[in-house]
C-alpha cells in the first residue's frame, strides 16, 4: 500500500494503529503528501457542510406522501427537523418567552378590563350582554318603576335565556319589589321552575328606548328563590337577564370590586381551520399549509355585546428562510416550512352584534415558537342558533424572529373557518 | 390499550426491519412517515448529486413510492437502506439513459435546496461539483454514498455489490481525482 492511500486510509479512520506511525514519518519528511493532506482535508470540510445543508423541497414531500394517499408530515427529515426546531429554540427559549408573553399580555387585558370603564357607562343600550336581544324587537307590556333600590330578600328575578311556553298572562307585581324592574311587563308562567338556577348579570327591557329603560345588574351571584317565572306578548324566544339588584345606567357593564377577573355570562369556544398562503415563497403554499394540522382554537371572554377578549391557541407554518453562520466562517441558508405552535391575546370586534350575520374584526399579539407575532383577522360570523355559530374570515400574521443578529419577518396570509360555541 | 392511531414519532424506537413489517398491516402510513424522516434527506442527496438537475426530483419521489409498493407487496426487508439506495440508483442510471436519448433542456433552478456559503467555500463547492460529473458513475456513487450519506464502507458494499476493498477503493479514487482537478484552486483557498 502506498502511502498515498494510507494517507486516505488514515482520513477515513480505517488505517490501522500500527500503521499510522509510518505514515507519520512519512508526512514529516514528504511535503507533497502533506499537501495533499491539507487538501483532501480542506474538501472533506466542504463537503461535510454541503451536505448538511441538503433539505427535502416541501413540494416533493407532499408529492410523494399525496401519490401514497397519506397526510405529508408537517417537517421532513427527522434530523434535520428536529436539529432546526431545537436550534431556534435554543438561542430563544421561545417557548418560555411564548408563555411568559402569553401570560403578560393577558394579565395587562384583565387588568385594564377592571380600570377601563366599559364602553356602555354612557350608553346604557350598549349594555346589554352579548347574547340578549338577539332577535327582533318584542312588543312588552312594559311600565318603568322610578329609580332603583335595594333589593328585597324574595325580590330576585330569575334571568337567563327561555322560551316563551304560555299565553296565558297574569299580572304579577310583588315580586319584583324594590327592584325597578318592570312588573308589568311580565306576565306569570305557569311553568315557574324552568327558571330556577339562572344566575344574575343582565339587563331586561332593553328593546325600549334608552331613555325608558331600566337595567339593572349585580356582580355578585346570590340565591335566588323560585319565582313566578316571565312570559312576554312575543311568542319568539328573547334573552332575558336580571338581577335583585339595580344598576345605575352609568354603571359599567363589568364592575369588579374584589375581584380581578370579570365574570361574564358565557364564554365563547371557537375552533377553526386554517389554510394559509405564505407571502415570502409561494412555492410553499397553499398546499403545504393546508390540512388540519393548521388550526387553532380560542377562548373568547365576552367585555360587551359588541366586543371580546380572546385567548388563542394553535399551530401554522411559517416559511423561514435564514442564514446560519458556521463557525468555520461559512454560512448555510435554511429554507423550512415548520409548523409551529403559537399563542395570544386579542380583541374582536363585531359590528352586528344583533344580526344574524355579524361582521367582525379581530387583533391578536403573541407568539409563536421562533418569536413574537401578531394577527389581524376580518370575516364574519352566521348565528345558526342561540349557542352555535358558523364563521368565515380572512386572517394575515406576521412573525418576527432573529437568528445570528439579523432579523426576519415571514407572514402568512389565508382564510379560517369553523364552528363557534357560546357555553 | 391505546386508542389512538399511532403517530411516527411513537416508532422512533423501532428497528427498519419492523417499520417495513408495519408497512403491511394499519400502521402504514406511521410507519412510512418514520421510514421517510429517516432517509429522505439522504436520498435526496444522493439524487441531487447524482443527477443535479429536476430529474433529482423525479427519481427522487419515485424511488419512495417504489420502495412503498415493493414492500406493500410483501417483500421481505433485510436492509431497507440499502434497498432504497438500489431504487435510487436504478432509477438514477434509468434517467441517465433517458437523459442520453433526449434534447436537454436548461437546467431549472430550484428553491431547495440551498447551500449558500462564505464566497471561498462555495466556489469551493462548485468545483467540487464540477470535479464529481467528471467522475465516471462508479466512483461518483461510491463518493457520495460515503461522503454525502455517511454510509460506511460495508453498507456502501452492500449497495453497491462490490466487496469492501472495492468500495474503500472507490472512494479513494474519487477523492484523489477530484482533488487533481482541485489542486490548483485548493492551493490558492490555502
Amino acid at each position: 500500500m502506498s502511502y498515498q492511500e494510507k494517507l486516505y486510509e488514515f482520513l477515513e479512520q480505517e488505517l490501522p494503529v500500527e500503521q499510522e506511525n509510518e505514515l507519520f514519518t512519512e508526512l514529516a519528511s514528504n511535503a507533497e503528501l502533506r499537501s495533499e493532506m491539507k487538501d483532501v482535508l480542506s474538501m472533506n470540510r466542504a463537503v461535510a457542510s454541503d451536505a448538511r445543508a441538503f433539505t427535502v423541497p416541501v413540494g416533493s414531500v407532499k408529492s410523494v406522501f399525496s401519490t401514497l394517499g397519506y397526510m405529508a408530515p408537517a417537517a421532513v427529515g427527522a434530523g434535520a427537523a428536529t436539529g432546526f426546531l431545537a436550534f431556534v429554540k435554543s438561542g430563544y427559549g421561545v417557548a418560555a418567552a411564548s408563555l411568559l408573553s402569553a401570560l403578560v399580555t393577558t394579565g395587562v387585558f384583565f387588568g385594564l378590563g377592571g380600570v377601563i370603564p366599559s364602553s356602555d357607562t354612557t350608553e346604557p343600550e350598549v349594555a346589554v350582554p352579548v347574547i340578549a336581544e338577539r332577535f327582533e324587537p318584542i312588543e312588552m307590556d312594559m311600565v318603568l318603576l322610578p329609580a332603583p333600590e335595594p333589593p328585597k330578600a324574595n325580590a330576585a328575578v330569575q334571568s337567563g335565556v327561555f322560551n316563551q311556553h304560555t299565553q296565558t298572562r297574569e299580572r304579577v307585581g310583588a315580586n319584583a319589589d324594590g327592584l325597578g324592574l318592570a312588573n308589568d311587563a311580565v306576565t306569570q308562567d305557569k311553568q315557574p321552575d324552568m327558571h330556577q338556577g339562572i344566575h344574575n348579570n343582565g339587563v331586561v327591557g332593553t328593546n325600549l328606548p334608552p331613555a325608558k329603560r331600566n337595567v339593572v345588574e349585580s356582580s355578585y351571584s346570590y340565591a335566588i328563590e323560585p319565582v313566578h317565572a316571565m312570559s312576554v306578548t312575543d311568542s319568539r324566544s328573547i334573552d332575558v337577564f336580571s338581577s335583585g339588584k339595580a344598576r345605575p345606567e352609568s354603571a359599567p357593564l363589568y364592575s369588579l370590586p374584589g375581584s380581578f377577573f370579570p365574570s361574564p355570562d358565557y364564554f365563547v369556544v371557537e375552533v377553526r381551520q386554517m389554510t394559509t398562503w405564505s407571502m415570502d415563497n409561494p412555492d410553499v403554499s397553499p398546499a403545504a399549509n393546508a390540512g388540519p394540522a393548521n388550526f387553532a382554537v380560542s377562548l373568547g371572554i365576552p367585555t360587551a355585546k359588541e366586543s371580546r377578549v380572546v385567548l388563542d391557541f394553535g399551530r401554522e407554518s411559517y416559511y423561514m428562510n435564514f442564514t446560519q453562520h458556521l463557525n468555520n466562517g461559512g454560512s448555510v441558508t435554511h429554507r423550512k416550512n415548520p409548523l409551529m405552535w403559537w399563542g395570544g391575546v386579542g380583541y374582536r370586534h363585531i359590528f352586528n352584534p344583533d344580526g344574524v350575520v355579524q361582521p367582525f374584526t379581530q387583533a391578536v399579539i403573541g407568539a409563536a415558537e421562533a418569536g413574537p407575532m401578531g394577527r389581524l383577522m376580518a370575516g364574519a360570523e352566521v348565528s345558526l342558533s342561540t349557542s352555535i355559530k358558523l364563521f368565515g374570515a380572512v386572517e394575515g400574521s406576521s412573525m418576527f424572529y432573529s437568528l445570528d443578529g439579523t432579523n426576519y419577518l415571514s407572514s402568512n396570509l389565508g382564510v379560517v373557518y369553523g364552528l363557534s360555541l357560546n357555553l | 390499550m391505546t386508542l389512538r392511531r399511532k403517530t411516527h414519532s411513537d416508532l422512533r424506537k423501532h428497528s427498519d426491519e419492523h417499520l417495513c413489517g408495519l408497512l403491511q398491516t394499519n400502521e402504514a402510513e406511521a410507519a412510512f412517515t418514520e421510514i421517510f424522516d429517516r432517509y429522505a434527506v439522504r436520498i435526496h442527496a444522493y439524487c441531487y448529486k447524482i443527477l443535479k438537475n429536476e430529474d433529482a426530483e423525479d427519481v427522487f419521489q419515485d424511488t419512495f413510492v417504489r420502495f412503498h409498493r415493493t414492500v406493500e407487496k410483501g417483500t421481505e426487508v433485510t436492509n431497507l437502506s440499502g434497498l432504497l439506495f438500489k431504487i435510487a440508483k436504478n432509477l438514477c442510471i434509468n434517467k441517465k439513459q433517458s437523459r442520453s436519448r433526449r434534447v436537454m433542456l436548461p437546467i431549472q433552478d430550484y428553491d431547495f435546496p440551498v447551500e449558500a456559503h462564505s464566497g471561498d467555500k462555495k466556489e469551493l463547492l462548485g468545483l467540487i461539483d464540477m470535479a464529481l460529473d467528471m467522475l465516471d458513475d462508479t466512483y461518483k456513487e461510491a463518493f457520495v454514498l460515503r461522503e454525502y450519506d455517511g454510509m460506511s464502507f460495508k453498507e456502501i458494499a452492500e449497495t453497491l455489490d462490490v466487496t469492501v476493498s472495492t468500495a474503500k477503493i472507490r472512494v479513494f479514487r474519487a477523492k484523489q481525482k477530484i482533488r487533481k482537478v482541485l489542486a490548483p484552486y485548493t492551493r490558492e483557498f490555502a
